[in-house]
């Protein structure tokens, strides 16, 4: 392999994708590059009309061709448009689009392997799987970086993938083997909210060693289009230097600004239905563009009292056709700002779906839009356990397009303050500097270099607690599982490179049976130790997907016989989990691979 | 010890035929003689009982070597016995050694005789080899006669092979010729035909419709709806409608041209400002008015005007087919 040219940063967003880069330089800078260096890929995608633009977001859409003929110079038969234009068609032909595919990749209810997307279409449709979808994805990136460096292939340069700080483990599987799929064999993985913080740290403008200082807690809120994302990083201190830990994250939150857009949307349709116009689907597509443009005019310019809305006539009558409806100061105050961002306390808890009786399967949207809420169940569960500080930040950075307005930003910090106030703390500290859209490839770019030695890197390790579920011997009862109990094998904070064996503790599996584990996680128990047993599981901790491995027959032994075997945990530097069974002999090792396939 | 009992035997018969004699001729009671005598001759031994006594024990003896002579006599029965069964072992042994070697001489005489014939028939194919040789000596002299013939008419052959197959290339030379004259033809017609419309789209005239007509056309239609806004009859609408829905169709159509066209004006001046310009490229600027002939030209700037710096059209991978500039819509 030809030595990397180029680090590169993919931020493979719930709605738009990003491809950043930056020339590895041989200086032995203690500081890593400033930023001004890191580029972005112009991505080539098709265009109606046998045509080919190039853009420096790739949507992330995939549309199942009808007529149109494929025109990007890597493809000649490829059956799926990806991009700008899969987003245009998706929108006139619903059924044939596929978004979101990112989420699906972390919902345990489905089997992420099988073609399923999109999601209840029709009989007719193809279907592909969310990790072929992904893999589509990465592919044409790959191939548009070939287009603009012939010499230089995507494979050949230090690749890092931005994902969720709420993907668990199998999630981050699933991304790594998306990669390998379309042939980028070696890639890192960082959490978003890490690679926005890293972006303000490679800000000059504003040095971030002047805004925190030893012991402070930064809350990083990153709202994108479609997902929510909390992590908290500590500011620690050793040889006289400042050092950053990332130590928690929250939950998959699948809310965004595009709740936003729709809901204006619904509020622009209403209004114009109470006037007596009906709205088909197409309009109410429209209705959310304008309303998008709408919500920043209005958020940006504090003048305007209302922006009208309006969508043409879909016939050649242009003008006649036209609906035109406003949205107000008002519909920004009461439905977004007071529906997205409500002031509540901290003990208040976002609402649980209560749609009673059998809830169709689909993406995990979040029953409740107030980001504030999901706020205050974050922080309170962090309250739980011995590090009480870190449910009380000291300073907190914003991230995602959303916060590109300030009065979000206000309210967020309105509500922390109450929080903090109550509980006698000084008020947070907000950290200046971060640019907010591209935030996060640029960080990534910056991970790259810090990885590689230049620049001040975050201890993350691993994001949440993992746990196998044992069961507990007991006599059988008739119509009772034995209770579990939950064995730590990945404390949250277990840095890469870490491998650990649990020395004390076997296990019998049986030669020739797949041997299957339940899996479970949590994102505040962080007193938990490795190889710890904890007897009782409460609602801290989240089943997530089977763990298994087939036991084949090996050298004499057959199928039946029981084998004892200790559990090896392997933190990897690429940042994720596998857990090994060894045989006590030490002569034979079996990994245990997250069950994707079966819902949990 | 044979000799011995013998004679001792040939004695004893002797004396036991006497003493036989004696007692028939005496005619004495032999039983009660012997019991008598027996008893005499332990009271007083004399005369005819001490011979009876003699007799009686010679008796005895006799009767013991002749016991004695016959358990030798079968003893060495049995020892001839074993001798000559050894004998005979012997004798068949030799027996079998006589007929392996009888084998062997047998196959010997076998093999001999299979020499013998082998010599004769080497005999006979020597005689035959001289024969066949000479023939093919023979014909050898009357192959190569026949090669040098082949040769040349294998030569002949090639020569023909050869012109038939420069005959050959020569005719797809042709073809491709043709081929190349009739594409070169199609090129000319197309250049000619690009030309022309180069030559129209440089004058304008009415046939020029550069791709990029079209291109640029079907983008103000359909990011801008310009073609429908401009063939729409609008005498009906009151100003507000027409305002509200010229609103967006103004944002849209100034989206695109900022995204598609790079533009900036010529002259950076404000508009109504006193501008001087020692120069004047007729390109550039446009002057009216009361206008010198020569510099430097002193005015009011009416309009900056625009220069396109950067077109960002989408790329046409196989340029514009047909005609359509807006696709008409159907909804299922």
């Amino acid at each position: 392999m030809a030595a990397a040219k180029y680090i590169v940063g993919i931020d493979l967003g719930t709605t738009n994708m990003v491809l950043s880069y930056s020339r590895i330089t041989s200086g032995s800078d203690d500081e890593a590059d400033d930023g001004q260096s890191i580029e972005f890929l112009p991505i080539v995608q098709e265009q109606p009309k046998n045509a080919v633009d190039t853009a420096e977001v790739l949507p992330s859409f995939i549309f199942e061709r009808l007529k149109e003929k494929p025109v990007l110079p890597w493809e000649s038969d490829n059956e799926f448009i990806i991009g700008e234009f899969a987003r245009e068609r998706g929108a006139e032909v619903p059924d044939r689009v596929i978004s979101s595919a990112k989420s699906w990749l972390c919902n345990t209810r489905v089997d992420r392997t099988k073609a399923i997307l999109p999601f209840n279409g029709e009989e007719s449709t193809k279907k592909i799987s969310p990790l072929q979808a992904m893999s589509m994805f990465i592919s044409h990136l790959k191939n548009a970086w070939l287009q603009e460096f012939p010499k230089d292939k995507l494979e050949n340069q230090k690749v890092i993938v931005t994902i969720p700080a709420s993907f668990d483990a199998a999630a981050r599987d699933l991304v790594i083997e998306a990669a390998k799929m379309a042939g980028l064999p070696s890639v890192s993985l960082i959490e978003e909210p890490q690679s926005a913080f890293y972006s303000w740290i490679s800000q000059k403008e504003n040095p971030w060693r002047q805004q925190v200082k030893k012991g402070d807690v930064v809350l990083v809120v990153d709202v994108g289009g479609g997902t929510t994302d909390f992590s908290l990083i500590e500011i620690t201190e050793s040889d006289g230097d400042l050092n950053l830990d990332r130590v928690a994250v929250g939950n998959h939150i699948l809310l965004g600004g595009d709740n936003m857009d729709l809901t204006l949307a619904y509020i622009a349709a209403k209004r114009l239905e109470d006037s007596g116009k009906k709205i088909t689907r197409w309009q109410t597509v429209q209705l959310s563009h304008q309303c998008r443009k709408a919500k920043e005019i209005l958020l940006s310019d504090s003048e305007k009292d209302s922006v009208p809305v309006t969508v043409s006539g879909r016939g050649s009558s242009v003008i006649g056709g036209t609906i035109k409806t406003q949205i107000t100061r008002e519909d920004i105050e009461n439905s977004i700002v007071e529906g997205f961002f409500p002031h509540c306390s901290i003990d208040d808890e976002p609402a649980e779906d209560t749609t009673s009786g059998v809830r169709e399967l689909n993406l995990m949207y979040a029953a409740d839009a107030a980001v504030s809420k999901h706020l205050a169940k974050f922080l309170k569960r962090q309250m739980n356990d011995a590090h009480k500080e870190y449910g009380y930040p000291n300073a907190i950075l914003f991230n995602g397009g959303v916060f590109k307005a300030k009065i979000f930003r206000d309210r967020l910090v309105a509500i922390i303050d109450s929080w903090l106030t109550e509980s006698g703390k000084e008020q947070i500290k907000i950290l200046e500097g971060i640019e907010l859209s591209k935030a996060v490839s640029r960080g990534a770019v910056y991970f790259g270099q810090a990885v590689s030695g230049k620049g001040i890197r975050i201890r993350g390790g691993v994001s949440q607690s993992y746990y196998l579920g044992i069961e507990t011997p007991m006599p059988a009862v008739p119509g009772f599982k034995p209770p579990l109990k939950a064995l730590c094998v990945a404390k949250q904070g277990t840095e890469e490179g870490t491998v650990l064996k649990i020395e004390n503790r076997s296990f019998g599996l049986i030669i020739g049976k797949t041997a299957e584990f339940r899996f479970f996680k949590s994102n505040c128990r962080r007193e938990d130790e490795f190889g710890q047993m904890i007897p009782d599981m409460d609602e801290t901790f989240e089943e997530t997907s089977l763990m298994m491995a087939e036991m084949p027959a090996y050298d004499g032994l057959k199928a039946g016989d029981l084998v004892d075997v200790e559990l090896e945990i392997s933190v990897t530097e690429i940042g994720t989990l596998e857990v090994y069974c060894i045989s006590k002999d030490n002569e034979h090792r079996w990994k245990l691979e997250f069950n994707v396939r079966e819902a949990a | 010890m044979k000799k011995l009992t013998a004679r001792i035997n040939l004695i004893l018969i002797l004396v036991l035929v006497a003493g036989g004699y004696y007692v028939s001729v005496n005619k004495i009671d032999p039983l009660s003689s012997l019991i008598k005598q027996l008893r005499d001759f332990v009271l007083s031994v004399a005369g005819v009982e001490a011979y009876a006594s003699v007799y009686y024990i010679s008796l005895l003896i006799l009767l013991f070597s002749v016991f004695v002579s016959l358990y030798a006599a079968f003893e060495g029965v049995s020892k001839k016995e074993i001798a000559l069964e050894k004998e005979i072992k012997f004798l068949k042994e030799d027996a079998e050694e006589y007929e392996n070697k009888k084998v062997e001489y047998m196959t010997e005489i076998k093999k001999l005789n299979l020499r013998l014939q082998e010599l004769h028939i080497s005999l006979e194919q020597k005689v035959s080899i001289d024969k066949y040789e000479k023939v093919q000596a023979k014909a050898e002299e009357s192959e190569s006669a026949l090669e040098v013939e082949k040769a040349k008419s294998d030569e002949l052959s090639n020569k023909i092979k050869k012109l038939s197959q420069k005959i050959e290339d020569l005719n797809s030379e042709k073809t491709k010729l043709t081929e190349q004259e009739h594409e070169l033809n199609e090129k000319l017609k197309d250049s000619e035909a690009k030309l022309a419309s180069a030559n129209a789209n440089l004058k304008g005239g009415k046939d020029a419709v550069p791709p990029a007509a079209y291109q640029i056309l079907y983008l103000l239609q359909k990011e801008g709806r310009l073609i429908d806004m401009l063939h729409e009859n609008i005498s009906d609408y009151d100003d507000e409608t027409l305002g509200g829905a010229f609103r967006k169709l103004h944002e849209d159509l100034q989206e695109l041209i900022k995204e598609r066209f790079i533009l900036e004006p010529v002259l950076n001046e404000e508009e109504g400002s006193t501008v001087t310009l020692d120069s004047i490229d007729p390109d550039a600027v446009k002057v009216s008015g009361k206008v010198p002939a020569e510099g430097p030209f002193k005015g009011e700037l009416i309009h900056k005007g625009w220069r396109l710096k950067e077109c960002k059209l989408p790329e046409m991978v196989e340029g514009w087919k047909g005609d359509v500039i807006a696709q008409a819509e159907i909804e299922i």
